[in-house]
């Protein structure tokens, strides 16, 4: 697949969320519900709204923003995860999601049949899998002797760099994480980071979301902040890093940048 | 309107085929693993079901032999266990990929289908497995009728996929879906002529027509046509059969196509 094309364009997304009391309300609930006249928990909470950016090909941006600001929420409409409720978005190339390390691994699976699983998800075809299980249980630092092993007596440090390793292996054009180090060695972040300040190339795109704002720096050039549902500034990691900082040592959450 | 979204739905089927594969995959290998007996627990309830049946009921009905009493009953039994193994599977599927469908974009309508599939596979080797064991047993004699089997088979499982779109969406939101679909399927049971037959003396004339407007019946009526009688099924047969399959399947998948934009939020 040509990797050429990468682009996201995102014009004036909102997403609102219904709050439900209870996500899957029973019959009985439903019942004595409509009995009272109540909607079902219908009130909305608008997690994103207005959000236009355009991201090209080549681009390392990082989300920065307080917790509840809406970053995961902006990811995941990326993703296609959550449809946007309002606006237009273009995205061009496919897109690796990390959003949680090894969410789409099956726990009773073998590492080798949760490989197929995993790279089929991500769109590797059987034969592409086979042929990369190689360098993805190099990179992974994972003994060939566990291929056939289980998934679930893997440590979580195993699991973590085996979905790494499946993403980084499988040519992804978008590549989206959401602080996916969290479960990982200092070693294997190193590791994790050089590969991707030489992978994301001219061809790729990045986007990540973190509270570390040296892995920020380390990674990324272009710095969004959000902030209460829609962008505060973007622009290079240098100048809205800073301020942002600032904002947060004056508000009195400054824990929100020191943490990670 | 809610088909136009079909087109779309089978491209991305296609286009996410080898996930549908792993699932299947997936599901088939880990249903019995660690076992001691393996897959022949998958034979063992059939079986067991139409050994006691026929023990219980062949005289009751009024077989004098209890071979074509079996051969009957397996007829019926077979399809309608794939209808309960599939529709829990089918109930839970969309529900049980909570984790991964909140992290990662993947069509919701390949849960569903990837169970009823797995299942399906089920079916067909039990169907095969246990005919090549009943079969000598009951001195079943091979007829042309067999030829009607395979269109038997497809129009059972056209009617099950769009059972298993409307359980699986349906069950996001009332999780009372699969108790509901549970209880219908064990009064289903004796209301679908399964172990008498629907002309049977036993069965008072005026309530027959449930049997006419119970799906089930015109779903598994080939299936015994075929087996049991050793007869080609009629077009009417036929006929209905197919009616009842493309309307819950259409019924089904309009049911998915309404409420998927929306599923990932009731998650």
């Amino acid at each position: 697949m040509s990797a050429s094309n990468c682009q996201i364009e995102l014009r004036g997304i909102g997403l609102d969320f219904r709050l439900y009391k209870n996500k899957s309300f029973s019959l009985r609930e439903w019942l004595l519900n409509s009995i009272a006249f109540h909607q079902p928990g219908a009130e909305l909470f608008t997690a994103l709204d207005k959000v236009s950016l355009s991201i090209v090909k080549g681009e390392r941006v990082a989300l920065i923003g307080p917790n509840g600001a809406g970053k995961s929420s902006l990811l995941k409409v990326i993703a296609g995860i959550y449809p946007p409720s309002r606006g237009e978005m273009t995205i061009r190339g496919r897109i690796t999601p990390l959003i949680e390390m090894g969410a789409g691994f099956h726990h009773e699976l073998t590492g080798r049949e949760n490989l197929f699983l995993n790279g089929a998800i991500l769109g590797a075809s059987r034969r592409n899998i086979i042929e990369r299980t190689h360098r993805i249980l190099e990179f992974s630092e994972i003994d060939p002797q566990f291929l056939d092993t289980p998934i679930k007596y893997y440590s979580t440090g195993m699991r973590t760099r085996l979905a790494f390793g499946i993403a980084m292996e499988l040519d992804p054009e978008i590549v989206i994480l959401d602080e996916i180090f969290s479960n990982a060695d200092a070693h294997f972040v190193q590791k994790a980071c050089a590969r991707l300040e030489g992978s994301a190339s001219a061809h790729q795109i990045l986007l990540l979301v973190s509270h570390d704002l040296e892995l920020i720096r380390r990674l990324a050039r272009r710095c969004i902040w959000i902030k209460g549902g829609g962008i505060a500034q973007d622009g290079p990691v240098d100048s809205v890093v800073p301020a942002y900082e600032a904002a947060m040592l004056q508000n009195g959450s400054g824990d929100e940048s020191k943490n990670a | 309107m809610a088909y136009s979204t079909l087109p779309r739905d089978i491209g991305l089927l296609y286009r996410y085929r080898e996930v549908v594969i792993n699932l299947v995959q997936a599901d088939l290998k880990l249903r019995y693993r660690r076992t001691l007996l393996g897959y022949t627990w998958a034979l063992l309830y059939p079986l067991a079901t139409l050994a006691i049946m026929t023990m219980v009921f062949a005289k009751a009905m009024g077989y004098e032999h209890w071979q074509s009493y079996v051969l009957f009953v397996f007829s019926g039994l077979l399809p309608w266990n794939f209808l309960i193994s599939a529709m829990w599977g089918a109930g839970y599927s969309i529900v049980f990929h909570e984790d991964l469908l909140k992290k990662i974009y993947l069509p919701k309508h390949l849960f569903p289908l990837a169970v009823t599939m797995a299942r399906f596979a089920d079916f067909l080797f039990n169907f095969v497995v246990l005919f090549l064991i009943i079969g000598p047993i009951v001195h079943y004699q091979p007829s042309w009728s067999l030829l009607g089997l395979p269109l038997a088979i497809l129009i059972l499982l056209v009617f099950m996929t769009g059972v298993a779109f409307a359980i699986a969406t349906l069950n996001v939101y009332v999780r009372d879906t699969t108790h509901l679909m549970s209880v219908i399927m064990q009064l289903g049971f004796y209301l679908t002529p399964i172990i008498y037959k629907a002309n049977s003396d036993k069965v008072s004339a005026k309530f027959r027509f449930i049997f006419e407007i119970n799906p089930m019946t015109h779903i598994v009526r080939p299936f015994q046509d075929i087996i049991s009688d050793g007869v080609f099924p009629s077009p009417d047969r036929f006929g209905a059969a197919i009616g009842v399959a493309l309307a819950t399947f259409l019924i089904g998948y309009a049911i998915y196509s309404t409420l998927q934009r929306e599923l990932i939020f009731r998650l």
